[in-house]
């Protein structure tokens, strides 16, 4: 078995050493004729095995042309491999840069995207850069998946349209993005059965990420194009506040806050903001969250809301 | 070991050995994940690899007998794989988007940028496809930080805490910047606490490096996913379906359904953020594990309320 396997390899590097140093494309003919592996074998078992390792050559990424060098002839097609879109063009990091990089191994949790990192980064060395994963040890930042994140990303990258039920709803997407945002992965697409484009939180998804039908099935829009579209929860400012809040407290909210004016007297130690959020309750969760230290000013329905969460609290809760 | 993985480290390799002449197998080994007698195996394949015809001199140039006696490799002759294959989309774009989330954690160091523009050079205007934000406030922050981490120098910090907290001036022994959930960290020693603690870059307000010096204490966490581990306190909240996103939105460690109501419980950090979220969650709390909770929540809305016994104009 092992034999079989190494006779396999070796085959399949010298096919493609050849295929690569040819002046030309070179024909099945010469290929066989030239192959330790493919000298000895009968038309039949030549043929399905060369099928087959042209493929294998293919699934490892290895572009493979197909032409002849005497177009206007009707002679027997040939293979080459162009060198400069097999190869990595000359890269040089410092060592700074390779600490950098480094780091980046360790990013992905969870994910086949971790290990395509360490693919990556070894073809880095191949090219004679050497990342250095111990020197940052200081830089760790991390990116955890989720479910669906990989099925999602894979048919992305194939242009495959996938299959899911949201939140118990089946639905047939084209993917055009993923984002990830507070931890939470978001995938764009185009939602097939509404004609448009449409938001996916990957948490809501109830089913497992099914790609179907063909690759390259469709185009994604411009990356431009796409920003605009990206919406995360919490997005989108449709409602405002005007808050007192008393100086040096706030938290979270303060820091979102730009400073207002107000006319009107304001209790001492507090200060006027303004605060935008999707919607109103969002805005009052906030300021009833700060208790004392924050006062709804405007506007008069949001103070009302206000009013009656922090009314409702006292009335259930006082002993 | 499918062929497919050896043909992928082989074009690895080819380049790889030549530039590294004499290396021994095991760092090869170490270096691409595998066992030392893989690699004697995948040498093996190739001094049988090179240029077609197969004459002396044409096959790649290595002593098999003297990587399995001595454990070094010399590989010549192997001009024609001078350079490793291009990059998988998937690869290059996984690696890309790592890039990006460690150049946003650095605050856009010069080197974390220009290893990132090299890198995308080098891929040809790959898309990643996938973006991931990170809250790390200001740039400048990161590389403060990021300088006195590597200068072992103390800094002082205005952190603005979340909710109800003022701000504090800790003077802390940066160690560790890092990404959990979207939020960038700082991992580091606090001597007036005696401990390790993770301030969230976007609540510090001001930053500066002071003149002392410190040596990094040994038993920094090394995965602490966040402050929420050691904490041993917890809250039960029963709660109106309406609210069942609360579960989704903060560390919660039990969960549970029921016809009409939802229970869910949480590790409580202070006492003050489980009043917080009582009075951020209003109505949809129906029942509380902690009666001092539930009371102190009624005496902070009463407060507020006083606020409100004139009309604003």
């Amino acid at each position: 078995m092992q034999r079989v396997s190494k006779a396999k390899s070796e085959r399949l590097v010298n096919l493609l050493i050849m295929m690569l140093s040819a002046r030309g494309y070179v024909t099945k003919h010469q290929i066989r004729s030239t192959i330790e592996g493919y000298r000895h074998q009968s038309d039949g078992a030549f043929e399905r095995m060369f099928e087959r390792d042209k493929e294998e050559l293919r699934a490892a990424g290895v572009p493979i042309a197909t032409g002849s060098n005497e177009p206007d002839l009707d002679i027997e097609a040939g293979y080459r491999i162009e060198r400069s879109d097999f190869e990595l063009p000359p890269v040089a990091f410092t060592p700074e840069e390779l600490a950098v990089l480094g780091a980046a191994a360790s990013v992905w949790q969870d994910s086949v995207a971790a290990q395509q990192t360490v693919d990556a980064l070894e073809t880095l060395r191949a090219a004679g850069a050497d990342p250095d994963p111990e020197r940052l040890m200081t830089l760790r930042p991390r990116i955890p998946a989720e479910p669906g994140f990989d099925a999602a990303r894979e048919a992305l990258l194939a242009r495959r349209e996938v299959r899911f039920d949201y939140r118990g709803q089946p639905r047939q997407v084209q993917p055009w993005r993923l984002s990830q945002r507070r931890g939470r992965w978001y995938l764009l697409g185009f939602d097939l059965q509404r004609s448009a484009p449409r938001n996916f939180k990957l948490s809501r998804v109830t089913s497992d990420v099914a790609a179907v039908g063909p690759t390259h099935a469709y185009e994604v829009p411009p990356a431009d194009e796409l920003a605009g579209l990206v919406r995360f929860d919490g997005d989108r400012d449709g409602a405002f506040a005007v808050v007192a809040l008393r100086d040096q407290m706030g938290g979270d909210v303060r820091r979102m806050a730009q400073p207002a004016t107000w006319d009107h007297p304001l209790p001492e130690g507090f200060t006027a903001w303004r605060l935008e959020s999707p919607r109103p309750e969002i805005l009052a969760a906030d300021i009833c969250e700060l208790g004392p230290d924050a006062i709804c000013l405007a506007p008069q329905e949001l103070r009302d809301m206000v009013i009656r969460q922090l009314q409702g609290i006292a009335d259930r809760w006082e002993a | 070991m499918k062929s497919s993985e050896q043909l992928t480290r082989l074009l690895k390799l080819v380049p790889y050995l030549q530039q590294h002449q004499g290396i021994s197998v095991g760092e090869v080994a170490q270096h691409f994940g595998v066992a030392p007698r893989q690699v004697v195996s995948d040498i093996e394949v190739l001094q049988f690899c090179g240029l077609p015809e197969g004459f002396h001199g044409d096959l790649f140039e290595v002593d098999i007998d003297e990587v399995r006696d001595a454990g070094h490799i010399f590989f010549r002759n192997a001009d024609v794989l001078a350079r490793p294959m291009r990059m998988r989309l998937e690869e290059a774009t996984s690696l890309l988007v790592a890039l990006e989330v460690v150049v946003e954690t650095s605050g856009g160091s010069e080197a974390a940028l220009s290893a990132l523009a090299k890198l995308r050079d080098v891929l040809g205007g790959v898309d990643p496809a996938v973006s991931v934000a990170v809250a790390a406030g200001a740039p400048e922050h990161r590389q403060v930080l990021q300088a006195a981490i590597d200068a072992r120098r103390v800094v002082e910090m205005t952190y603005l805490g979340s909710g109800r907290r003022s701000a504090s001036r800790p003077e802390v022994e940066p160690m560790r910047l890092r990404v959990v959930d979207g939020f960038a960290y700082v991992d580091a020693w606090t001597p007036a606490r005696s401990d390790w603690r993770s301030y969230r870059l976007d609540r510090i307000e001001a930053l500066h490096i002071t003149d002392a010096t410190f040596t990094p204490r040994e038993g920094l966490p090394e995965n602490a996913t966040s402050w929420f581990d050691d904490v041993a306190q917890r809250l039960e909240l029963e709660l109106t379906p309406d609210a069942d996103w609360v579960a989704e939105y903060y560390p919660v460690t039990h969960r549970h359904a029921g016809a009409d109501h939802i229970w869910v419980t949480f590790p409580v950090a202070s006492p003050q953020w489980a009043v917080s979220l009582l009075l951020r969650l209003g109505d949809s709390v129906t029942g509380v594990s902690d009666g001092n909770v539930a009371q102190a929540a009624a005496g902070e809305a009463r407060a507020a309320l006083a606020h409100y016994a004139d009309p604003p104009d």
